[in-house]
């Protein structure tokens, strides 16, 4: 029983060693990175902190470009400041492009097990709009994707 | 951290990802393991009001050979449940009544439209639970 329990915990290392946790920088996306680092501590998993420039603003003009550039190093430093308090190996990445697009192609270039992240609130219209990015990514994701709804 | 999950499984493959993915995690987390077939009385139950009885016995069977095997591949506890209804409702309801930390579920489950997008039970789930939820 326990040499069965400690094989499938081995398997289990094995099938988790790299999970995403995409942020916008967002409190609710920085809790669910949070949950996603207590996952991979428990997996003796690498976390890979990813956060996207939206395409839109980039468009828009310079100052919005450096704006939305800085936001999103400023949500990738975040999570790895708590993963690396966590003692959880930690990698950042920021890329332009369109939020769901570019996590599940990040997930597949980076060879992710797993992608933990936050869903809105479940305030007024967020709870019958399927637009959220986190269900965009659970529809197209090729990897399990593990969404964690904030707390009221 | 993760002390109760439950699956949820309708013998699809993707269900039978997701349960790989559930016995994993509970192992590694020392957890109970709730395994759930729901009957999904609103895809086959009034349309088929001659043998209906027979249909769902049927599944009730299929759903029980499932669970079985959950519970004889894992090595942690398991508790099984076999319920009839709208499985999004049935599998928020248990998932409430265990109080469970996490819910893990195949995305394309057979409530999945042809176009391949995520299985309806999979949308609702991850939309309507308060809980963590992975679709696998």
């Amino acid at each position: 029983m326990t040499d069965d329990i400690d094989q499938t915990i081995d398997r289990a290392r094995e099938n988790y060693q790299r999970i995403l946790l995409p942020t916008d920088g967002s409190d609710e996306a920085q809790m669910a990175a949070e949950r996603g680092i207590e996952i991979a501590a428990a997996l003796d998993a690498t976390v890979h902190a990813f956060s996207v420039i939206q395409s839109s603003a980039v468009l828009k003009r310079d100052q919005l470009r450096t704006d939305a550039k800085a936001d999103a190093r400023d949500a990738v430093e975040r999570v790895e400041t708590a993963a690396e308090s966590a003692g959880v190996e930690v990698t950042t990445s920021v890329e332009k492009g369109v939020s769901h697009e570019s996590i599940v192609n990040y997930a597949t270039a980076n060879d992710i097990d797993m992608i933990v992240m936050g869903t809105h609130g479940r305030t007024g219209l967020d709870h019958v709009m399927i637009g959220s990015v986190a269900e965009r990514v659970v529809r197209t994701s090729p990897v399990p994707v593990l969404t964690i709804r904030p707390q009221e | 951290m993760y002390e109760t999950i439950l699956v949820s499984t309708d013998g699809s493959e993707p269900a039978s990802r997701a349960t790989e993915h559930a016995l994993d995690l509970a192992s590694t987390f020392d957890a109970t393991l709730h395994g759930i077939y729901v009957v999904d009385t609103s895809r086959y139950g009034s349309s088929m009001v001659a043998d209906e009885g027979e249909v769902v016995d049927d599944l009730e069977s299929r759903g029980r050979d499932l669970l079985d095997d959950l519970a004889t591949e894992a090595d942690v506890d398991v508790s099984t449940e076999i319920r009839s209804g709208r499985p999004h409702r049935e599998i928020a309801d248990y998932a409430d009544e265990i109080d469970a930390d996490l819910v893990v579920l195949g995305n394309r489950g057979l409530g999945a439209g042809p176009g391949g997008e995520i299985g309806s039970t999979a949308e609702r789930v991850v939309r309507y639970l308060d809980r963590p939820v992975i679709t696998a």
